[in-house]
């Protein structure tokens, strides 16, 4: 007979069917390696486990060449020297198995990713009580950075300090949408990664920072700084980007991981500038550097979405593995707000009533809470909302697609080029949503 | 000839042996078995990230000048530019007190206890940094 062929998609969920059919007294911790390979590990010495090692290895062909690896199938505490690193590990999650509901505690290894599901650590999430909002989409290439200017030019007027943060590293244009190449600072993003990972990083936190001329415009009061990706006359942009992801020796021994590294920086500008409000333009894609915006400093992320399949599809794929994992996916939900951009100017009932179903139709069957027939939805412990309910996250902020603002530049503001009735008619409701959303973090 | 060699199980082995030679104040064997404790770890890595080995015994093969198939004190200086991927240095990076071991010498086993450095603190250090290094390797699946 042929050997029946077990893939990626089912190991998890027959791995938990064989923990199911094996009952052990304690819940084992399951370690998915970086090849997806199932080992169990016990928080137990190795002679407590030894009864379990032979019913475990019967049962392993169910996970096919998943659980087929040389070495041992079940580890114990003996065969860690810091058996705490591995069973205290904070990236142990519980892990739910769509199709049955139950639960199997993972620690998942894989190469990139991870901070999709690496929650901030408490000190990062209210520096100061500055409010960080994260600009993020799938795409590029859907008015983001646009948006942001707008915004910042928005809050400058009404006094506010912003820092704008440009961590798209891979496709970095926030400074030339917010800097004449002559204002640029000498040093970017990537010149502190390179510096810090040498121990040079606060020899160049002050050189990193540009004032946008925004600040100067008529009616501007407030100052717009910008941490650009790069420097002025940059000549090794690629050269550093290529070396910006590394993990470092960490000051108290061990190593400090890219993610908490990103994080220090932020810290350190924000204590540099000590603005009110924080723009971070993140990495479009599933990609690590927004994971750890989006997940890790963000106080509030602004999803963009244009209402087509591959918008939908794409927050499918990424809402779906935090379902997996409940624990994170209570504490990311919260954060998340809808920005429906490139809104058209044609059949535009019928295309608001199909982005609000899209949108409803992916948070409701991934992150809310499903409501028990006959029970209250309107208890504060259920996190669910009605379609039509504007402070719900799934509810867009509306981005109206407007000739005027393609090839934007911060001159066109300045200049008055582009009048405060331009930016009411496309950004009004993008700008009073996101303002409230700032207002009531301040509550 | 049987595979005899076991590169990750050595290391723990001597680390184990040479904490337990530490508690017993017998210091300078302890900084000795430190020293291979962490030389048998980085080969475990080196070769999960593509050193050549004899099929049959587990061994390195290598051709002198050795720049692998050595003693820690040497081996330290080979271990940033050995060729390998990515993921091979994010490994290393676990490991920032390596050259500790600079001073340390296989043939300190004949010499009297006065003329062996008194590093055996610092390299207690870098072999634990080895064998931290070790669990996570085995958490990840590439040394089992």
């Amino acid at each position: 007979m042929r050997k029946k062929i077990i893939f990626f998609n089912d190991i998890l969920k027959n791995t938990a069917d064989i923990l199911s059919k094996l009952s052990f007294k304690e819940a084992p911790l399951i370690i998915r390696d970086i090849y997806g390979r199932i080992r169990l590990a016990f928080d137990r010495e190795g002679k407590d486990i030894r009864e379990y090692e032979e019913a475990i290895v019967k049962e392993w062909s169910n996970l096919g060449s998943y659980g087929e690896h040389e070495g041992k199938k079940v580890l114990s505490r003996d065969d860690f020297f810091d058996p705490d690193s591995i069973f205290k590990s904070a990236d142990i999650l519980d892990y739910q198995v769509p199709e049955t509901g139950n639960t199997i505690r993972i620690l998942d290894r894989p190469i990139t990713g991870q901070d999709w599901t690496r929650l901030a650590s408490s000190d990062i999430t209210r520096i100061g009580g500055t409010s960080r909002l994260v600009f993020y989409g799938l795409k590029g290439g859907v008015g983001r950075s646009t948006a942001m200017a707008i915004l910042a030019y928005h809050l400058a007027k009404k006094g506010k300090d912003v820092l704008l943060i440009d961590f798209d590293l891979e496709s970095p244009g926030l400074s030339g949408l917010m800097l004449p190449p002559d204002r640029m600072a000498e040093f970017g993003i990537v010149d502190w990664f390179v510096e810090d990972a040498i121990g040079q990083g606060n020899e160049i936190l002050p050189a990193m920072m540009s004032i946008c001329p925004l600040s100067q415009a008529e009616g501007v009061t407030g100052k717009i700084h910008v941490a650009a990706a790069s420097g002025m006359n940059e000549p090794a942009y690629l050269a550093k980007l290529s070396r910006v992801y590394a993990d470092i020796p960490g000051k108290e021994g061990g190593i400090e991981r890219f993610p908490e590294r990103m994080v220090r920086l932020v810290k350190a500008l924000e204590e540099q500038v000590k603005p009110d409000v924080i723009l971070i333009d993140s990495r479009a894609g599933l990609h690590d550097l927004a994971a750890v915006s989006v997940v890790g400093l963000g106080t509030k992320t602004f999803l963009f979405a244009v209402n087509s399949a591959q918008t939908w599809q794409g927050y499918r794929l990424l809402f779906s593995h935090w379902q997996f994992y409940p624990a994170i996916a209570i504490k990311v939900r919260e954060h998340l707000k809808i920005v429906g951009t490139l809104f058209p100017e044609t059949n535009q009932e019928s295309h608001a009533r199909s982005f609000l179903e899209h949108s409803y139709d992916l948070f409701s069957s991934t992150l809310y809470d499903e409501i028990p027939p006959g029970s209250d939805s309107l208890s504060p412990d259920v996190f669910n909302f009605d379609i039509g309910d504007p402070e719900a996250p799934h509810y867009p902020l509306r981005i109206k697609w407007n000739a005027r603002f393609q090839e934007f530049s911060v001159n066109l503001l300045s200049e008055k080029i582009l009048t405060h009735a331009d930016i009411e008619a496309a950004y009004g409701d993008f700008l009073s949503g996101a303002e409230l959303l700032i207002e009531e973090e301040y509550l | 000839m049987a595979k005899v060699v076991d590169f990750s199980g050595a290391s723990k082995r001597h680390y184990h042996d040479a904490e337990l030679l530490l508690t017993n104040s017998r210091i300078p064997n302890a900084g000795h078995l430190f020293g291979f404790a962490a030389e048998c770890g980085i080969k475990a890595l080196l070769v999960s990230y593509g050193l050549q080995v004899d099929k049959t015994t587990g061994d390195i093969i290598e051709k002198k000048p050795f720049k692998y198939k050595t003693h820690i004190n040497v081996l330290i200086n080979n271990v940033q530019t050995f060729p390998g991927s990515p993921a091979y240095f994010q490994y290393v990076q676990m490991m920032p007190k390596l050259m500790a071991f600079s001073n340390w010498h296989t043939s300190h086993r004949y010499h009297e206890e006065s003329s062996i450095p008194g590093s055996h603190n610092n390299w207690h250090e870098a072999a634990k940094e080895v064998i931290k290094m070790l669990d996570q390797a085995l958490a990840d699946g590439v040394i089992v």
